[in-house]
């Protein structure tokens, strides 16, 4: 289940935002190595200060499993201000009709997870949230930086990404900036994989954040 | 209906430069809206105040800010807090006082459903734009999926226009890639988003992310507009 948290009401979640931001720390630095500053065991950076919009999933027991950040690209974000040398030209990509998905993390145990599916639970609920809130918002893309692990997984989810510039050497993996389509054959592709049918957002926090029936 | 009214106020826009409360009349008469409302607080220039452009009558304005009701305003708060647009219908109206405030939203012909828009722009600054109509709950949800794509750009299209005013210089600071030059001249001859795939060996994909990019560059409302515009200022000429 997909609980959605707008940055502004971050307090009233004490709790999930506390276990995201280790679960940051634990995907980004320890199990990935990125060069990510982690204070007092939390994974947090400046565009965590733009109040985005969380999506986290938790398990029947409300754990904070894997969680992904969302951020207008009309506004600051991690692609145009950090990794436009993903871009062409290193020229900035923004459109009211795109947000930028970054931070996409999913916990050690639900990664060794058996499945038939062919993505883990977390990550299909994930990938289905984001597309199923674009959508809801009005959305026609998201765009993402990924390296060529999340490649791997994005590619078996069946979630199309459409490379917009250069693969570059980040840190210690290769990475690219992705371009992904908003709508009904997107929904259907990772429906079809993860085996997920019915909704996956919390209708509680769906409401209360205001977001439209869909 | 929603086509036909996107192209008119295309029509309107090229004429204007500042949003005016007409403006934003001619926009909601054309979407059979009965209100739109557009608010910015932390402007990158010193003004005074929030600035704002609305069609609620007068009286609502000033029954609005005598009542204070900016400190109380469901809508207002949540759009600003996030990202999300936000259907007033899933508002919590149980407390007494955020009732009375629709009760007289209502009275005052501001309409019993809306959505609110929050605009992020550049310079970290925020600003909400909202659209109101008066239908019951069923024909609302069926126009709200609708009207939420448009008012995307159509609240993003009117910020820039009102920094432009303010003088915020609100362009993109990248120029037209030759990618995107090349599907817009496409376009403008008539090629479809397939086509035009099949001539760039590209995904049709990314030939309407090209053309998004494109109408975003040259602030408009959609490709339409933006083939109109590139050629009126020639950065593609018809031969």
């Amino acid at each position: 289940m997909i609980r959605l948290i707008q940055g502004r009401d971050r307090r009233n979640f004490p709790r999930e935002i506390d276990e995201m931001f280790r679960l940051r720390a634990n995907v980004f630095r320890d199990r990935l190595g990125w060069d990510v500053i982690v204070k007092d065991g939390w994974e947090i950076d400046r565009f965590d200060e733009l109040d985005p919009l969380y999506l986290l999933c938790l398990d029947e027991r409300e754990a904070v499993r894997g969680s992904v950040r969302l951020l207008p690209t009309t506004g600051p974000n991690m692609l145009n201000d950090v990794f436009s040398a993903l871009l062409p030209e290193g020229n900035p990509v923004r459109s009211a009709l795109m947000w930028e998905s970054s931070r996409f993390s999913v916990d050690h145990s639900s990664l060794a997870e058996r499945t038939e599916n062919r993505i883990n639970r977390v990550t299909g609920e994930l990938l289905i949230g984001i597309f199923d809130v674009a959508a809801r918002a009005g959305l026609e893309f998201i765009v993402s930086v990924y390296d060529v692990m999340m490649g791997r997984v994005l590619k078996r989810a069946g979630c199309h990404a459409e490379p917009l510039g250069p693969a570059v050497q980040i840190g210690k993996a290769l990475s690219y900036a992705g371009l992904f389509e908003v709508g009904p054959e997107m929904m259907a592709n990772l429906r079809k994989v993860s085996g997920i049918t019915q909704d996956v957002i919390e209708p509680e926090t769906a409401r209360t954040i205001g977001l439209a029936a869909a | 209906m929603f086509e036909s009214a996107f192209f008119d106020v295309v029509d309107e826009l090229r004429a204007k430069k500042r949003p005016s409360d007409g403006f934003l009349k001619s926009i909601a008469q054309r979407y059979g809206l009965d209100h739109l409302v557009y608010f910015t607080i932390n402007l990158p220039v010193a003004t005074e105040g929030p600035y704002y452009a609305t069609t609620y009558s007068p009286r609502w304005v000033s029954h609005y800010f005598a009542k204070n009701y900016a400190s109380i305003d469901p809508a207002l708060h949540k759009t600003l807090g996030g990202i999300l647009p936000v259907d007033w219908s899933t508002l919590d109206r149980k407390a007494h006082h955020i009732r009375r405030f629709f009760g007289e939203a209502i009275e005052f012909g501001v309409g019993n459903q809306g959505l609110s828009f929050p605009i992020r722009g550049l310079y970290r600054e925020t600003a909400v734009f909202s659209l109101s109509a008066s239908l019951p709950d069923a024909a609302w949800r069926t126009h709200a999926l609708h009207y939420m794509r448009d008012f995307q750009i159509i609240g993003h299209f009117i910020h820039n226009r009102m920094f432009e005013a303010l003088g915020v210089d609100t362009s993109p600071g990248s120029p037209l890639l030759q990618r995107e030059l090349e599907c817009l001249r496409w376009c403008a001859i008539g090629k479809t988003k397939w086509e035009t795939s099949e001539i760039l060996g590209i995904s049709e994909r990314t030939v309407k992310f090209h053309l998004d990019q494109v109408r975003h560059k040259l602030n408009c409302m959609n490709v339409t507009h933006a083939v109109a515009k590139a050629l009126a200022i020639g950065l593609i000429a018809l031969e």
